[in-house]
């Protein structure tokens, strides 16, 4: 057998056995998958948004299929952080890929106090600070439009956990390489980008928006270049490492956003109609470097902003 | 539940705007042990657009075959209505929960409008497998779109059709209620109509039978995981259609 190159990644201080993660409110709690037998590709799961009481979500119609997209304004329906940690984690198949969960909240105390309670969990290796879903009015979107602000949270989360903290940034902020710098100035040991970009439908038939909320957030392969941009840009404000998603569908996807400067990506939408997307996307990555004659996956990283001879 | 691709072995019309699609497992598999009331999601593009799988009752499981009939409506099934047989579609199942026919009942009653009527189908089959008597009561806008009556009546349901343009099937409804008291149902199952699902409460509020509603919703995952699907119950709860569902109690559904 051939060596294989080598796959593996660190987000700050976590490391992954390969730089492909399934991105928050997209596995659920990992367990449902399972079933399809396709979660044991990722380096790691991001487990949906978790608050400190249980949320119900948003009224139904939660979804509309747009070109290519996917709205949602599922609004973090969860069953709040103790039954995550007493009932969730626990089920979530051991598979060698890592547990990150996905925090929000509506105020800083509230963040705070999610983040302690999980940074007793052994089996949690990171936390995702989603200061950017659009779906909750009182969400963390405040937060994650305004620097000063993502900062003052990022800050006060910090000094609620020893564990790698990831902060997930809104492309939904005409300033979202200044909240980057921010929250890399406040503690974050990672930033993730991009959450969901805001938008609409309308039903022509009965003349009303189709979600319930008016508003939603926009996933998928249609928002892919708007993600790109993004992530090119806040890696390079931040010497932290960037986790790039936003479309993903395939290897070669993910590679564009490592070669814009992602440390790791994440899929997430991909996996809605494509369960095996990630297991397809890891297995792609390893046949692309090897036909590259390549042997590491983190020399792809940034590798198209080298200067050209 | 298992994800697999599948042959078309048939892709045709058999009502208005109303095509059946037969499909066998590439793995020869079948769907051994799918039940009345659960579903499929179908994926019948390589492309993002449409993004999502589709979510389809199984019409009828039998030996490695599977099949679904479907009403063309929007992009996702217009795509696949023009699929054409001996090519392949993408589909993970079987999905959700299924009807819970009583052991004990002897008279079941399936009470369906329009498309909504295809689920009902498999359900028939299994209940009249069970030796009860099966009572059908279906609607359509035209003659034309009534689905299933042929593969019912096969099948010895006692069958009763109504048509109407505006969804009152007022005849048939009334129809339902006289036999239910000359000879009291003890199951009826219902799909794909407003009104029919509230005659079906109506019922099991005055006479205690039991009566399930297979519920649609948009889904975008089918398997529980992006809680898109959500309807609110009467317990004040939402619950998933996908995972808790389709198929529920009627008292739980709002009319
Ligand atoms: C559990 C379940 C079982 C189903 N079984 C069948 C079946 O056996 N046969 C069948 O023909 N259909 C069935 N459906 C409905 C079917 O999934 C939709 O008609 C289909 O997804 C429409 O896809 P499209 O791309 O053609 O239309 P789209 O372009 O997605 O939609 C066309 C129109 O239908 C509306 N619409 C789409 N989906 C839904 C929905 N779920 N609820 C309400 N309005 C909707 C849209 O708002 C739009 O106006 C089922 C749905 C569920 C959830
Ligand atoms: C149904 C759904 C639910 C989501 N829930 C969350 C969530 O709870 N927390 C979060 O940070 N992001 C959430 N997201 C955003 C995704 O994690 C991801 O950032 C976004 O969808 C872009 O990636 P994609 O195009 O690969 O889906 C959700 C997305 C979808 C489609
Ligand atoms: S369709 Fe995703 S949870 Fe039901």
């Amino acid at each position: 057998m051939t060596e294989r190159p080598d796959m593996s990644v660190a987000i700050g201080g976590l490391k992954l056995r390969n730089p492909v993660i399934a991105a928050s409110g997209v596995v659920g709690y990992g367990v449902e998958y399972a079933d399809l037998g396709v979660l044991d590709c990722f380096g790691a799961i991001v487990v949906k948004g978790t608050t400190l009481a249980p949320r119900a979500g948003n009224p139904p119609p939660r979804l509309a299929e747009t070109p290519s997209g996917l709205l949602n304004s599922v609004g973090l329906e969860n069953p709040g952080v103790d039954a995550v940690i007493r009932e969730v984690i626990p089920r979530i198949p051991r598979t060698g890929a890592r547990i990150i969960v996905n925090v929000a909240g509506a105020t800083v105390d509230e963040y705070c106090r999610v983040a302690e309670k999980l940074d007793r969990v052994d089996d949690v290796d990171a936390l995702e600070i989603n200061i950017s879903c659009p779906n909750v009015r009182t969400g963390g979107i405040q937060f994650g439009t305004v620097p000063e602000t993502s900062a003052a949270l990022v800050e006060a989360v910090r000094k609620c956990t020893g564990k790698v903290l990831i902060v997930k940034l809104t492309p939904n902020t005409g300033s979202i390489c200044e909240v980057a710098k921010a929250v890399e100035q406040a503690g974050a040991d990672a930033v993730s980008l991009i959450n969901t970009i805001l938008g609409m439908a309308i039903d022509v038939q009965s003349r009303r928006p189709v979600l319930s909320t008016v508003f939603g957030g926009l996933s998928g392969p249609a928002v892919k270049p708007i993600a790109l941009r993004m992530v090119w840009q806040v890696s390079n404000e931040v010497t932290i490492p960037v986790v790039g998603m936003g479309g993903i569908s395939e290897a070669n996807d993910a590679l564009e956003f490592l070669m814009a400067g992602a440390s790791a990506v994440a899929v997430g939408t991909a996996l809605l109609r494509n369960p095996r997307a990630g297991l397809e996307i890891v297995r792609g990555l390893e046949d692309w470097l090897v036909s590259e004659g390549m042997d590491d996956i983190r020399a792809v990283c940034g590798s198209a902003k080298a200067v050209r001879p | 539940m298992r994800g697999v691709f599948a042959t078309i072995l048939q892709n045709r019309a058999v009502a208005e705007d109303i095509l059946k699609m037969v499909l066998r497992g590439k793995d020869g598999a079948g769907l051994a042990g799918a039940r009345p009331g659960q579903f499929l999601m179908v994926r019948c593009s390589d492309t993002s657009d449409p993004l999502l799988r589709r979510p389809m009752s199984l019409y009828d499981v039998s030996g490695d075959t599977f099949s679904i009939v479907y009403r063309v409506v929007g992009a996702g099934t217009r795509l696949m209505a023009k699929m054409p047989e001996g090519g392949e579609v993408h589909v993970i199942a079987p999905l959700g929960n299924g009807f819970n026919l009583p052991p004990q009942s002897g008279r079941v009653a399936l009470v369906g409008r329009g498309v909504g009527a295809a689920p009902l189908v498999f359900l028939a089959k299994t209940a009249i497998a069970q030796g009860k008597r099966v009572f059908g009561f279906i609607s359509a806008t035209s003659r034309e779109s009534l689905v299933g009556v042929e593969d019912l009546s096969k099948m010895g349901v006692e069958l009763q059709t109504g048509v109407d343009t505006d969804g009152s099937s007022t005849e048939l409804l009334d129809l339902i209620r006289e036999r239910h008291s000359a000879e009291p149902f003890d199951y009826v199952a219902t799909c794909g109509s407003r009104r029919m699902l509230r005659l079906v409460q109506d019922l099991r509020t005055a006479t205690g039978v039991p009566g399930e509603v297979l519920l649609e919703t948009r889904m975008a995952c089918g398997i529980g995981v992006c809680k898109g699907c959500v309807v609110m119950t009467a317990d004040g709860t939402y619950k998933k259609v996908c995972t808790d569902g389709p198929v529920f109690p009627v008292e739980l559904i709002a009319g």
